[in-house]
């Protein structure tokens, strides 16, 4: 699976398409960034999260295509007035071309957040900085730890009938906090008589680093590469330009669709190898 | 001495270069590259300086605090109008430094995104509530003693977050800062940014002054 790749890898991944999909504003390179996004969603998530990641999508598209022109009033086709501002045909393709990007945005962090659970952001961080990954790790473990903690004392106090509700919850909420720091001095002692922190440890980490994800970084690096030296940007304002097709342009949308495509080609291409390897046995 | 020489070539040169480019490359979109870039690097020394000379306690401390301000968002979920997010970064900015105040923010972001969600937003919201986790730190001993400078920072927080919050939804939108804009996202988040102050109002009238016992039990009971 794509997610399987070392972490490091998928980690330049996201950086190379998101870098491009913050900050293009092409409708070209934006559409073809969704269907890629798009794609590796209807493989991997559940048809339930995924229809209701696209209707918020398609809700968010719709509220700022439709209210971009009552903030910005540039551009020359006037469309009609509302209370003297004028509505233009290039504030509406701009709201357009801004949902889409914004839209292009929170699908591809849809699909970061489904591969980056927690173990692939410690692995991450713990590269970087040891001692931040071990926090996140920590946080990670205390917060249900905290909230089962919360429930038994409110559920007792509940029952001994005790306060109103806000009440209640506070005092059960202090309760958490005092026990809580009370084991963070035991749990730092007993990690120091351990001897964490101290010279030549080393980390335990799942993850290795193969051959795939050399050609794929390699792969995807000339592909960014490509997609930054051919892109172009379309002007809105005071009409619409489109830039003209050189070269140049084609070869950065290409680069940039497939370098979007990259999870779902490798998706599919292993959801192929599956199937016929089944038919065989 | 190499060490020392790559830090500062990394200080001087690139990031500048990272800044100045990213700008040439994306001319419309420039206002939101640079500002990302920024919030990005100032978060960096923070967890830079916390890597290098951080005991086990703090370690585990700073843990314990952002799980709590995490944990206390699910715990709170059931009762509107409490959020104790801001008030639990507020507290640790007040008892345990201004360093301390900016990790715990930055930090309760990140990890609170784990379950609602990672966005383009995600820095900007680590580098606001760490920053009013720090400036905490700053008037730490003012907050401790006074309960009107504790409820004048309760409503400044609330309004701050809210307020960068919107910036960087205009910066990102439009590529620049359009004020129209801004005015009616700060419009349409005027019931959210109340409802913020009215939490942190009554989370930090109750639990800092909480907090302060809490801890010098610690110390006694401990001998920290």
């Amino acid at each position: 699976m794509f997610k399987n790749f070392n972490p490091i890898a998928l980690f330049i991944y996201f950086v190379y398409v998101l870098f491009i999909s913050v900050f293009s504003f092409n409708p070209i390179i934006l559409t073809a960034g969704i269907l890629g996004a798009v794609f590796y969603c209807l493989f991997t998530l559940e048809k339930k999260s995924v229809f209701k990641l696209f209707g918020f999508c398609a809700f968010m598209f719709l509220i700022i295509t439709l209210t971009n022109p009552l903030f910005s009033h540039n551009g020359r086709t006037v469309l009609f007035f509302i209370n003297d501002n004028r509505v233009t045909f290039e504030a509406l393709v701009y709201g357009a071309v801004l949902g889409l990007a914004v839209i292009e945005v929170l699908i591809w962090f849809k699909c970061f957040s489904t591969i980056f659970d927690s173990e692939r952001i410690i692995f991450l961080f713990g590269k970087i900085s040891p001692k931040t990954a071990l926090v996140l790790s920590m946080t990670l473990r205390f917060i249900p730890n905290f909230v089962s903690n919360f429930k038994s004392i409110n559920t007792t106090q509940r029952l001994i009938g005790s306060d109103s509700r806000i009440k209640r919850y506070l005092n059960s909420f202090s309760a958490v906090i005092t026990q809580s720091l009370e084991n963070s001095v035991i749990t730092s002692d007993s990690m120091k008589s351990r001897g964490y922190g101290l010279k030549g440890r080393t980390f335990y980490s799942r993850f290795r680093f193969s051959t795939r994800d050399i050609v794929f970084i390699i792969i995807s690096t000339v592909l960014f590469a490509l997609s930054i030296i051919g892109r172009t940007d379309f002007v809105f304002y005071p009409s619409i330009d489109a830039p003209s097709l050189s070269g140049f342009s084609i070869i950065g949308c290409f680069s940039f669709s497939a370098l979007s495509l990259i999870p779902f080609i490798y998706e599919l291409k292993e959801g192929i190898r599956w199937k016929y390897s089944i038919s065989k046995i | 001495m190499a060490r020392k020489i790559i830090k500062y070539l990394i200080t001087i040169i690139l990031i500048p270069a990272l800044i100045i480019t990213g700008a040439f490359v994306f001319p419309q979109r420039s206002f939101t590259y640079i500002s990302l870039c920024v919030i990005i690097l100032a978060c960096v020394p923070f967890f830079l300086s916390f890597e290098k000379k951080s005991s086990t306690r703090r370690i585990v401390l700073l843990a314990v605090m952002t799980a709590l301000s995490v944990a206390g968002r699910f715990i709170f979920a059931p009762l509107p109008f409490f959020k104790p997010v801001t008030a639990m970064v507020v507290i640790a900015g007040m008892y345990f430094g201004s360093e301390f105040g900016f990790l715990t923010g930055a930090l309760s972001a990140a990890i609170s995104n784990f379950y609602f969600g990672q966005g383009a937003w995600t820095p900007f919201q680590m580098f606001s509530w760490g920053i009013i986790g720090f400036v905490a730190g700053i008037l730490s001993n003012p907050l401790i003693k006074s309960k009107v400078v504790l409820i004048i920072y309760a409503v400044f927080a609330g309004v701050a977050y809210s307020f960068l919050m919107d910036i960087w939804t205009v910066l990102w939108m439009d590529g620049a800062f359009n004020p129209a804009r801004f005015i009616a996202a700060v419009g349409t988040a005027f019931p959210i940014t109340l409802e913020y102050i009215v939490s942190n109002i009554v989370f930090l009238l109750i639990l800092a002054p909480m907090f302060g016992k809490k801890i010098e039990r610690l110390k006694t009971k401990y001998g920290i």
